[in-house]
């Protein structure tokens, strides 16, 4: 459900790269975004790199997935890992 | 508004005696009909169940919006739209700073998904070389749409066409045909490859057309959403698997008709709809995303964005000013469903053939996560 995956170029190419995510290796193509550096963050969906990230944004995305996994494995208390705005204190659910 | 529906219209009346299964995990068994001699199962590279309920469940309507947008990175902007529509109808007041571009932005990730499909999944499917360049100007035209208007129309031209939109969306039968055949673009050559291919069409109903859904039916699906987990996972309209995205929004168009003259409802046919709507958006004929939105009670509101794959929806119910309950219902689901296309076509095509026609209609009915389609004996 266009849950995009951000990862880490490991070896830079000219077409495909090869990304870090979560200490797996995975070939993405670099169609869309053209060559990036070793270092660079991308947005993966379909091993394909849809945009290029900064390592903030890339951060803040995998910890937004990482929240996800978190609440289906029952976790209630989401707030580390979303950096929500803070406009007013998360109300915890009363069960 | 429309009287609270029976909730048992959310249980699907499926023709089969196989009952609907959600799908659980990463894994969906398709059914096709008693009768075949096929085992057909659909493995998404990560669960499709994402829960949304779980992680936005006590988050103001803003940081939810903020969430959304983190987890649904690759569509945000149709995620977020339809979030934010949401909650508009559940009594939220929230402004779209500008309404007008969130339009536009929605237009730019539809165009973008087609081309993606057209241009890179299909070659790849195809072992062929993949075509980024019109996804890139897509991409780098943002959400200008005179810059897309420009740049969809040479880039379509010289890439995918090989002659202007406006003549391509002209062509007659005929027409189509002689294109097929000559054009000198690797998509023409595309279509003559998948023409006439293993003589299996869809007969599967069609979700109605978004700007057509009665409060009524809008009401009965945000019960089920609500009422039935699994009726996010596999959703079925008035009891029936049916198919959506750019099929039931385009089969009427002059050039799709000709297409099932010349070789049927057949996954082609998906792959020429999505190329009607690139060269429609090249002309500035496009019509504008649908947006509909329904409050269904106090503090309860579903938005439905029409986004490249069909129908996004979002049902949310805020209490004391956050989030209570959650639910998104996303176009891929719909096609994906157990009784649902590939099904079907399992259920009618040659052994011989099964593989190929059920993995060139998964591509065809473009889901929007990496899926492998296996195709066995029962």
């Amino acid at each position: 459900m266009c849950l995009g995956v951000p990862m880490q170029v490991v070896e830079a190419g000219e077409w495909v790269a090869q990304c870090d995510v979560e200490g797996t290796r995975r070939q993405v193509s670099l169609a869309l975004v053209g060559p990036q550096p070793a270092g660079a963050w991308l947005l993966v969906l379909k091993d394909t790199a849809r945009e290029v990230l900064d390592a903030d944004e890339a951060g803040r995305i995998s910890l937004a997935l990482k929240g996800i996994a978190a609440a289906l494995h029952g976790e209630t208390d989401l707030s580390a890992y979303f950096g929500d705005l803070g406009t007013a204190p998360p109300r915890a659910p009363e069960h | 508004m429309a009287s609270r529906p029976d909730p048992s219209p959310c249980r699907s009346n499926a023709a089969h005696p196989t009952a609907v299964q959600a799908a659980t995990g990463t894994s969906l068994p398709v059914q096709p009909p008693p009768d075949t001699a096929l085992r057909v199962q659909i493995a998404f590279a990560a669960s499709r169940d994402t829960h949304p309920g779980k992680w936005l469940r006590g988050a103001t309507p803003d940081d939810a919006m903020a969430r959304i947008g983190l987890a649904y990175s690759i569509c945000r902007h149709a995620q977020q739209a339809a979030a934010q529509r949401a909650m508009e109808a559940a009594g939220h007041a929230s402004a779209d700073p500008d309404g007008s571009r969130t339009v536009r932005r929605l237009r730019s990730e539809w165009l973008r998904e087609h081309a993606c499909n057209l241009m890179l999944a299909w070659p790849a499917r195809l072992g062929q070389r993949q075509e980024p360049s019109l996804v890139r100007a897509i991409m780098q035209a943002g959400d200008d749409p005179t810059a897309i208007q420009t740049t969809l129309s040479e880039v379509l031209q010289h890439t995918a066409l090989g002659m202007s939109p406006a003549t391509f969306l002209a062509l007659d039968a005929r027409g189509l045909e002689h294109w097929c055949d000559n054009a000198p673009t690797p998509s023409a050559a595309r279509f003559r490859a998948w023409r006439h291919g293993p003589a299996c069409s869809s007969e599967l109903p069609m979700l109605p057309k978004l700007q057509d859904w009665t409060a009524g039916s809008a009401a009965m699906l945000a019960e089920c959403m609500r009422n039935d987990h699994g009726f996010c996972m596999q959703p079925h309209w008035h009891g029936q698997a049916v198919e959506t995205g750019v099929w039931p929004r385009r089969h009427g168009h002059p050039l799709l008709r000709a297409w099932v003259q010349i070789s049927g409802n057949d996954a082609a046919a998906r792959m020429l709809g999505r190329l009607v709507e690139l060269a429609e958006a090249a002309t500035g004929a496009l019509q504008e995303p649908a947006l509909r939105t329904w409050t269904l009670g106090a503090d309860t509101g579903m938005a439905a964005v029409e986004t490249a794959r069909g129908p996004l929806l979002h049902r949310v119910q805020l209490r004391d000013g956050h989030v209570e309950d959650y639910r998104v219902l996303a176009p891929t689901e719909w096609n994906f469903h157990a009784h649902g296309v590939l099904a079907q076509v399992a259920g009618c095509v040659e052994r011989r053939l099964a593989d190929t026609a059920v993995q060139d209609w998964a591509l065809a009915l473009d889901p929007c996560a990496t899926c492998s389609v296996e195709v066995g004996d029962a």
